[in-house]
C-alpha cells in the first residue's frame, strides 16, 4: 500500500511530539523509541556505505549518540528526512576518514550535495499524479532507455522486473536508469526555471 | 533479551520483497515508495546484500542498546561487577602464589644453614646479646647490624616463624642466625608483598582488558560488545560536554536554510537586465541565536542588499557559537543567489 501524503505528514508529526517530550524530559528512552522506529533504515544505509555488518552496527550506535546531542541542539522539522542527513554524513565522514583516495573523495563530496537536495524536497515525478508541461517536455529529452524506464515505471505502473524484462535489460540497469533520469529532469526543470 | 524486534510493517515489507513473494503490483507498490523516500531507497541497498536471519539478529542486538537504556545500565553493571570478581580473585591468587613460594624457601633456607651456622666462630657469638628473643626486630637490630642490608622492622608475620624458630633450636649462635638470616630474608620479605601488590594491580589489568578483548572477539553480535563500545562513547560524551564547542549554525541545519533562501528570495523588480547574481553577506549570531550587524560584503546594487538584509533579517534563528559550553557571540556568512 502506498503511502499517502496524509498518512506521511502523520508520522512527521507523532515524530516531533516525541521529539519535543525528548526535549522537555531529556528522557532516553523516548528517543530511544523513536530511533528504534528508523533504526532498519540507518542500519541499511550505513551497510550500504560502510560495507560490513559490525561497522555498520558500531555506526547505528554511534548516531544515536550524536542524536542524544543534535536532538536538543538542533531545530527538526522533519525527522525522519533529518536523520537521513544525519546518518548519511556520518556515513561519508567514516569513509573519507578511512580513505586517503582524493578522486573519491571529490566523488563522494558530490553525492553528499545532492543528497542535501534530494532530502528536502521530494522529486516533481514522485509528489504528484499531474505532470506540469515542463515536466512532460523535459521526459520527451531524456535518453530512450531513461525514457522507457520512466514511461513503464511512472505511468504504466510495472515493477522493475518487468521494465526489465520488456526492454530485455537487468533490474539493476533499471533502477539506475530511473535514478538517472530523476537527476535529468531535475536538472533539466531546474533550468527551465531560470 | 528474549524480546523479539517490534514489529515493523516496512520491514515485513523489505523481507516480502526479498523474498519474493509479492505479486507485481506489490511489487510496483513498493517500489514505487522506495522511489519517493531516498532514505528507504538506501536503507534498502543495504539491507538487501543481508539474509532476513542476520538482519534481524542485528536489529535485536541494537534495540538493546537505543531503545532500553535502562537495560543496558543493568547489564554494564553485571559485567562490572563480574570484572571486580575476576579481579579479586586473580589478585588472591597471585598473592596466596607468592606468598607461599616465600614461606616455602625460609623453612628450606632455615633447615640447611642453621646446622652449617652452628659450627661458626665464637667470636661472632659475643657481639649477640644474651636476651632470648621477644622481639625479633631488636635482635636484628642489634644482633645483625653490620651485615644486614636494611635495618628497617620485618613485617611481623613473617619474624614471628623465624622466631619461633630460633627458640627452637635453643642456642645464642641459633639466634643469631636466624637473625642473620633475616637479614637475608628481609629484602625478600619487603619485596614480596610489594611486588605482590605491584602484580595483582598489573594483573587485574590485565584480566579487565583480556575480558574486553574476550566479548569482542568471542561474539562479534554479542551486545557485550555493544555495551562496552556505548560506555566508552558515554565516556567520551561525558568528557566532551562541559567543554563543548559548536559553530553558530542555522536551526534546521544549513540545507534547509538554503532551501529557505532559495525560496524566499524576491528577484528585485528594478533590476534591468536580469541575470543571475549572488550577494554575499556576513552578520554576527548573538548569544541568542539573533542575526545582527549585517554587513553586505558584495552586492551588484543596492535592492540586492535590501533583500539579501530582509532575508537575513526575517529568516529563521541560529543556534549560537558554543565556547567551552557557554554560548557566544559568532560570525557567520551566507551566500544568495538571485535567480531572474
Amino acid at each position: 500500500m502506498p503511502s499517502t501524503g496524509k498518512q506521511l505528514e502523520f508520522d512527521r508529526q507523532l515524530d516531533l511530539l516525541q521529539i519535543k517530550q525528548f526535549r522537555r524530559t531529556g528522557d532516553m528512552e523516548v528517543l530511544g523509541d523513536l530511533y528504534q522506529k528508523y533504526m532498519h533504515l540507518v542500519y541499511g544505509v550505513c551497510l550500504k556505505y560502510l560495507k560490513n555488518r559490525s561497522d555498520a552496527q558500531d555506526a547505528v550506535i554511534s548516531i544515536f549518540e550524536k542524536l542524544t546531542i543534535d536532538a536538543i541542539r538542533q531545530e527538526i522539522g522533519h525527522f525522519k528526512n533529518w536523520l537521513f542527513v544525519v546518518t548519511k554524513n556520518y556515513c561519508l565522514m567514516e569513509i573519507r576518514k578511512r580513505s586517503a583516495d582524493e578522486a573519491k573523495f571529490s566523488n563522494w563530496q558530490e553525492d553528499e550535495k545532492q543528497i542535501m537536495e534530494l532530502c528536502i524536497e521530494m522529486h516533481p515525478l514522485d509528489e504528484s499524479a499531474k505532470l506540469s508541461d515542463a515536466l512532460q517536455d523535459c521526459i520527451t529529452r531524456l535518453k530512450d532507455e531513461q525514457k522507457d524506464c520512466i514511461n513503464l515505471f511512472y505511468f504504466k505502473k510495472k515493477c522493475y522486473r518487468e521494465v526489465a524484462k520488456m526492454l530485455h535489460i537487468e533490474e539493476k540497469a533499471v533502477k539506475s536508469s530511473i535514478q538517472n533520469a530523476k537527476r535529468n529532469l531535475k536538472i533539466c526543470l531546474e533550468r527551465k526555471h531560470e | 533479551m528474549s524480546e523479539k524486534v517490534k514489529h515493523n510493517e516496512q520491514l515485513e515489507g523489505i523481507f516480502k520483497y526479498l523474498n519474493d513473494s509479492m505479486s507485481n503490483t506489490e511489487r510496483y507498490d513498493f517500489e514505487r515508495d522506495l522511489e519517493r523516500d531516498p532514505f528507504t531507497y538506501e536503507a534498502f541497498d543495504g539491507l538487501s546484500q543481508l539474509k532476513r536471519s542476520e538482519i534481524e539478529s542485528d536489529l535485536l542486538a541494537l534495540d538493546v542498546i537505543s531503545g532500553k537504556k535502562k537495560k543496558t545500565n543493568k547489564a554494564l553493571k553485571w559485567i562490572s561487577v563480574a570484572a571486580v570478581f575476576i579481579a579479586l580473585i586473580s589478585g588472591s591468587f597471585y598473592l596466596y602464589e607468592n606468598f607461599d613460594s616465600f614461606s616455602f624457601r625460609t623453612a628450606k633456607n632455615i633447615d640447611k644453614n642453621i646446622p652449617e651456622k652452628i659450627n661458626e666462630p665464637l667470636a661472632f657469638k659475643k657481639e649477640v646479646p644474651m636476651i632470648v628473643p621477644v622481639d625479633t626486630t631488636r635482635i636484628m637490630l642489634t644482633g645483625v647490624d653490620s651485615n644486614s642490608a636494611t635495618q628497617q622492622p620485618v613485617p611481623s608475620k613473617y619474624s614471628n616463624t623465624v622466631a619461633s624458630n630460633t627458640l627452637t633450636t635453643g642456642d645464642k649462635s641459633g639466634v643469631k642466625d636466624s637473625a642473620k638470616k633475616r637479614a637475608i630474608f628481609k629484602t625478600p620479605a619487603d619485596v614480596v608483598p610489594m611486588m605482590a601488590a605491584k602484580k595483582t594491580e598489573e594483573s587485574v589489568a590485565e584480566i579487565v582488558t583480556v575480558t574486553a578483548d574476550d566479548k569482542t572477539q568471542a561474539a562479534p553480535a554479542a551486545e557485550a560488545d555493544k555495551l562496552l563500545h556505548e560506555e566508552i562513547a558515554m565516556k567520551e560524551e561525558a568528557v566532551k560536554r562541559p567543554g563543548a564547542n559548536a559553530d553558530p549554525e542555522p536551526l534546521g541545519g544549513s540545507a534547509l536554510y538554503k532551501t529557505y533562501l532559495d525560496k524566499n528570495v524576491k528577484y528585485p523588480a528594478s533590476v534591468e537586465k536580469p541575470q543571475r547574481e549572488t550577494v554575499r553577506v556576513r552578520f554576527k549570531i548573538s548569544k541568542t541565536g539573533v542575526p545582527t550587524n549585517i554587513q553586505v560584503e558584495k552586492s551588484p546594487g543596492e535592492a540586492f542588499t535590501n533583500e539579501a538584509i530582509r532575508l537575513i533579517q526575517n529568516g529563521p534563528r541560529w543556534s549560537p557559537e558554543i565556547k567551552d559550553g557557554i554560548p557566544v557571540e559568532g560570525e557567520a556568512s551566507v551566500k544568495i543567489t538571485f535567480k531572474p
